[in-house]
């Protein structure tokens, strides 16, 4: 086996070592989704009951089960690394041949199989208890999700570059900063509704280019290219930014002996 | 480098954190087998030193070569031919001795992995501990087994900072058989650092003493405690303690009176002087003890 893949899988399988055996981070991936879902998909039944014109449980869970792409991506890489930190496990790994490439891309495949299995089980709950199928996006479901993946890891590496140069005082930004995204993407309604200045902020999102081409796609059946292509711009740009970022707070981590302080 | 026989080679190696210089220019090198000490007082430089090693500090200024390459080129190549073991590391405590090796033996790229996990485990006899999480664990079994994990990449360098720490007279003692026993069969180089002196004498072939982030001595165990001056006379005293000790003041000997015992601190050749001078002054003893001057008497002599 390819040594780099190896100690990739390494990262993989410590994490899926620990993911049952963490009764916390088994309810992040699988519990607190399905409530959120029930909550989204019962607010979508009573605007279906009181306003009707548009299927609003259709276009709230497309809504939270692409957010949860987001939301989990990035938490995924930034808990990953807080796992280690809290464990004073962070010299026993960087002592080891593994790069930090190697050991950011063990987490987003970790993150990426943890979102697959969940998104399997939410979409399941969707259908049985609104008779929603997400799946009938079709294809068009896969930008969407790679679009999203994107934006979650970009912030993600902002997050943890962040983490590594303050260590403890900057943990709560691994749970907490994805949330900010939210308003401003419009995941539950569209962007026109927001003022000026929110929307100014919007149109340099990604995420918000996704969401309004999600509830083109719902709502009036057309897939907008031309979105999704600024969205893919966009993220290309923040991902080469953050990598860079990522890469200095490790730099100036090992120079300034921050690194063996978080252990 | 080319024809250089050390495996570690550092040439003036420093590292300031801002205004603080916590290494200072230091240069040194082990060759293959040999077994050195780094000693000296907290705050000395040791560990900053150790993670200059393992590149998880960058240094300020200076080289690290192992096997006469460049740490800073070949970091990957070197790393898995080299590990450590601190009590200042922990290990993710949901998962299991094995599953952590298990990780850390795909980190180093093991081959045959599982059976070399399980040929540590029986070295140091962890059987028990196998399927247990790290966090069940007694402070004592964890050092072992962070002790364990430096060998499972079988390195031809390990740096261990203090690994008997925390552990018992007895399970020390094997530890430290073990790590001999490896050194000789695999002629593995070991930076070993420790604040038990009579493990350190019983272990390192040299020792390294820094102090502020400087080197201040190199040599065997032997040699360094060879350069401390005065060995240590204990009478027990019958009559005559205080004519004893006005004696030594009188000769610019240093005394300590303990109930009945009269400690002087005294050059070695100076020794039959002081003995013959407590026949002529009628000093009786019922007892005398001459200990010579050990690394732990040249380690405080250099901390004080």
């Amino acid at each position: 086996m390819n040594k780099k893949f190896e100690r990739i899988i390494g990262v993989i399988v410590r994490h899926l070592y620990v993911w049952p055996k963490n009764l916390g981070r088994f309810t992040d991936s699988f519990f607190w989704p399905v409530i959120n879902l029930f909550v989204w998909g019962y607010v979508g039944l009573y605007f279906n009951g009181q306003i009707g014109g548009v299927n609003y449980v259709s276009a709230f869970l497309t809504g939270y089960l692409l957010w949860m792409f987001l939301q989990r991506s990035q938490e995924e890489i930034s808990i990953g690394l807080l796992e280690d930190l809290w464990n004073r496990n962070f010299i026993n790994i960087f002592a080891t041949p593994i790069t930090i490439w190697e050991y950011l891309i063990g987490l987003m495949i970790t993150g990426i199989f943890k979102l697959t299995l969940a998104f399997g089980l939410l979409s399941v709950v969707a259908f049985i208890f609104f008779k929603f199928n997400i799946y009938t996006l079709g294809i068009y479901l896969l930008p969407f999700i790679l679009s999203l993946l994107l934006t979650g890891w970009w912030l993600g590496l902002i997050i943890n570059g962040t983490i590594i140069r303050l260590g403890y005082d900057a943990e709560a930004l691994g749970w907490t900063v994805v949330f900010i995204l939210m308003p401003f993407s419009g995941v539950y309604y569209p962007l026109s509704i927001l003022p000026s200045w929110m929307q100014s902020i919007s149109s340099i999102l990604p995420s918000s280019y996704v969401f309004e081409g999600m509830r083109n796609l719902v709502l009036n059946g057309f897939f907008d290219l031309k979105a999704f292509a600024i969205s893919m711009i966009l993220n290309a740009v923040y991902i080469a930014l953050a990598l860079f970022f990522y890469k200095k707070m490790f730099d100036v981590a090992k120079e300034k002996g921050y690194l063996v302080k978080l252990f | 480098m080319d024809g250089d026989t050390s495996v570690l080679k550092v040439t003036n190696l420093t590292k300031k954190f801002d205004d603080f210089t916590a290494v200072d220019d230091i240069s040194f090198s082990i060759k293959e087998g040999e077994i050195v000490g780094l000693l000296g007082p907290n705050g000395a430089g040791k560990t900053t030193t150790i993670y200059m090693l393992l590149a998880l500090i960058t240094p300020t200024k200076g080289d690290i070569y192992y096997f006469n390459k460049s740490l800073k080129i070949h970091r990957e190549e070197i790393l898995k031919d080299i590990n450590f073991s601190s009590t200042y590391t922990e290990f993710p405590w949901r998962l299991t001795v094995f599953e952590n090796f298990d990780v850390l033996g795909r980190y180093y790229n093991l081959e045959k992995r599982k059976e070399k996990i399980l040929d540590v485990i029986e070295m140091f006899q962890l059987g028990d501990l196998k399927n247990k999480r790290i966090g069940s664990l007694s402070a004592g079994q964890k050092t072992k087994i962070f002790l364990a994990k430096a060998f499972l990449n079988n390195p031809r360098v390990l740096l261990l900072d203090e690994p008997t720490a925390s552990l018992d007279p007895d399970i020390a003692e094997k530890v430290r058989s073990i790590i001999l026993d490896q050194n000789k069969k695999n002629k593995i180089a070991i930076l070993f650092t420790s604040h038990n002196m009579s493990e350190v004498e019983e272990v390192c072939d040299r020792v390294i003493f820094i102090n502020h982030g400087k080197i201040v001595a190199q040599d065997t165990p032997s040699g360094l405690a060879k350069k401390v001056k005065h060995s240590q006379v204990r009478f027990t005293i019958i009559d005559g303690i205080k004519r004893g000790s006005d004696l030594c003041q009188k000769m610019g000997w240093k005394s300590q009176i303990q109930d009945r015992l009269l400690n002087v601190s005294i050059d070695e050749k100076n020794i039959p002087q002081l003995l013959s001078a407590f026949v002529e002054k009628g000093i009786e003893y019922s007892d005398i003890n001459i200990n010579k001057p050990s690394l732990e008497d040249f380690f405080l002599q250099q901390t004080r």
